[in-house]
């Protein structure tokens, strides 16, 4: 970590600050009653978050890598498989996972096709039922029954 | 006596046994792979326990902790690459030690060290666990509030890395604690959402900022290959072991430190290992052979990783103050079950704590065996490349996050925690204060409330008790223990700079 001005350090502040600000707002009509703590803790991380993007615009703040394409190529490419995950294994765990694995893990840069087809197609397999057995709902069309 | 008698009973059953088996042999595995931990083998196995009673739950969850805190001394001592931080003060001597042809003796001691601290750990639990309850029973709602706010503060200002961005981390954490219906009935931040109403999920976020961001976080860098292993000798592993009674005093001084060390909400077994291993350097006749391959070194540093689970677990179960991500997790995994940690637990579930406290121990001495069986048939899985181990992962976070109420939102809040936490880590913001902050956000706000109604907002109250005075004394202090650190470093660079411009 080094102290320098560096714009991917002003994402953590600006999204506390969009937090506490949603929050407070979501919030207005709940009776004071109810908001002792809340409020302090809005106002807080509010404040302390402009004091944080303060704090970096001037350089003041160890800050970590910067986000270069090279860093950032393979987390946003797993969180672009894991869209497959979200969207499809509610209907079928085993099929979504598959493809999930059959993608992600030579876009992660193992190229072991081998290795990668049988991961991809008996993992998903050992997990639903491994995990069925033990009471995990996990859905399939066609495993199920 | 009955009590502990009773307890012991449930082990005989085959399955907690098993069970138990099962949860050393992947907490040892989890500890050993570098960038997986305890902490994340616990999130992982979460959804194993769905069905089971909440015994054989909490044995195999804190069996994974058990061989977690170990296996990062696996690699640490072979390879030079600790599995997980709290074996950092391992790999001083434990490294040396295997470069000078001794990984085998090395590998015994650390072993007969952890169980001996692990078990020294869970004798401290048995004695403190009934004394600590009792007292916290004294606790009102300003003690409790206070309790919480120095829980906070204390790991905000222990944290690595800046003092500020701990506390925002705090604060945002327990800002997300509030979330959902408040006692008195209000609804928060549910944008109408009957997702939020019981409040923010508690396990999806808690895989996401533990688990997951730390998958990102590998995927950030570049993959490096682990140097290769050096064969295994089980008789000179044997002989490690019996080299620990040996050194009797080692063991006691750093387990004690360890305990302490742990039962500290937000320091944990990392700091815990490095204060006894610098303590055991100074304390030596021979402190220039520390980092050098000296026994002791390892001795220090792994029975205080292993010693510091029973301090941990004394705070999280007398008073429901999460230490650090695995005992966050672990209550996480008790809430599942109905059990709410804090003094009445140990009320309320005798027959479960004193079960948990006799399986514990029972971890301790099976870890021997354990221990030595990962370091001879599985140490292999250390080598998975992270480009399929990281999928792999995510996918059994997404089954954990996703099955506790097979809700799709539950999926996306793990993801957009693991985003999150990945941008946090990056930055120097810790993690674990937010989860901990979304763990006792809703029991602050709940006492806050009833202060309010009970005194009508009349804040003498909290200088009323010796309870409370003692709080805001601990909390003033871990909030100056920043500062006074700052100003001594600049104080230091100062002295120095004098000197170097003088000579």
């Amino acid at each position: 970590m080094e102290k320098a001005r560096r714009g991917s350090a002003l994402i953590v502040p600006v999204v506390m600050l969009a937090f506490a600000c949603a929050y407070g707002w979501s919030n207005r009509h709940v009776p004071t009653g109810d908001m002792h703590f809340a409020w302090p803790l809005t106002l807080g991380l509010g404040l302390l978050s402009l004091v944080l993007i303060g704090a970096v615009l001037v350089g003041r703040l160890p800050v970590g890598p910067a986000l270069t394409a090279a860093r950032l190529k393979r987390p946003v490419l797993l969180f672009l498989c894991a869209l497959i995950l979200l969207g499809f294994a509610g209907y079928d765990f085993p099929l979504a996972t598959a493809a999930f694995l059959m993608l992600a893990i030579p876009l992660m840069g193992y190229r072991n096709w081998l290795a990668v087809i049988a991961v991809a197609l008996v993992l998903p397999l050992l997990l639903y039922w491994g995990f069925t057995a033990l009471g995990v709902p996990l859905a399939s069309f066609w495993l199920e029954g | 006596m009955d009590v502990l008698l009773s307890a012991i009973i449930p082990l005989a059953d085959v399955w907690v046994i098993l069970y138990m088996l099962l949860g050393l042999l992947a907490g040892v595995l989890f500890g050993a792979i570098p960038g997986l931990n305890a902490g994340i083998g616990i999130a992982l196995m979460l959804p194993v326990t769905y069905t089971m009673d909440p015994l054989t739950s909490l044995v195999f969850l804190t069996s994974i902790y058990t061989g977690g805190v170990f296996g990062g001394a696996i690699t640490a001592i072979l390879i030079n690459a600790p599995g997980s931080p709290s074996a950092v003060a391992t790999t001083l001597d434990g490294y040396p030690m295997a470069l000078k042809g001794q990984a085998n003796e090395a590998l015994g001691l650390s072993l007969g060290a952890s169980a001996t601290g692990g078990l020294l750990g869970m004798i401290f639990l048995c004695v403190i666990i009934q004394p600590l309850a009792a007292f916290a029973l004294k606790f009102g709602p300003a003690e409790t509030f206070l309790l919480v706010i120095f829980a906070l503060t204390s790991i905000a200002s222990l944290s690595e890395g800046s003092f500020l961005k701990g506390i925002v981390a705090g604060l945002f954490g327990l800002l997300l604690g509030t979330i959902g219906f408040s006692a008195s009935g209000s609804m928060r931040f549910t944008f109408g959402q009957t997702y939020l109403m019981d409040g923010m999920p508690i396990i999806p976020a808690l895989i996401g900022f533990l688990a997951l961001s730390e998958l990102f976080s590998r995927l950030e860098e570049k993959d490096v290959a682990l140097p290769l292993a050096g064969r295994l000798n089980f008789g000179k592993i044997v002989k490690g072991i019996f080299m620990v009674p040996r050194r009797v005093w080692a063991v006691l001084r750093s387990s004690v430190i360890g305990i302490f060390i742990g039962a500290i909400p937000g320091v944990g077994a990392t700091v815990g290992s490095l204060i006894s291993y610098e303590t055991a350097r100074r304390s030596s006749r021979t402190p220039e052979a520390f980092g050098r391959g000296e026994p002791d070194g390892v001795i220090a540093a792994e029975s205080a990783n292993n010693a510091s689970e029973g301090g941990a677990m004394a705070t999280m179960l007398a008073l429901g103050i999460p230490g650090g991500a695995a005992t966050a997790i672990l209550i996480g995994a008790l809430t599942i079950q109905g059990i709410v940690p804090g003094p009445r637990l140990i009320y309320e579930h005798q027959d479960v704590i004193f079960g948990l406290l006799a399986a514990e121990m029972l971890e301790q001495i099976l870890l021997l065996a354990v221990g030595f069986v990962v370091a001879a048939a599985f140490l292999r899985v250390i080598y998975t490349p992270y480009a399929v181990l990281v999928p792999v992962v995510l996918a059994m976070c997404y089954i954990g996050a996703f099955s506790v109420r097979n809700a799709g939102f539950d999926a996306m809040l793990l993801i957009g925690c693991g985003v999150l936490g990945w941008l946090m880590k990056r930055e120097g913001y810790p993690v674990v204060a937010v989860v901990i902050g979304l763990m006792l956000g809703k029991t602050a706000d709940a006492e806050l409330i009833r202060i309010f109604q009970l005194y009508g907002g009349d804040f003498t109250i909290f200088f009323k008790s010796p309870i409370c005075l003692v709080l805001i004394l601990a909390t003033m202090l871990s909030l100056a223990a920043p500062l006074w650190s700052a100003y001594a470093k600049r104080r230091y660079r100062k002295l120095n700079l004098t000197d170097e411009t003088g000579a």
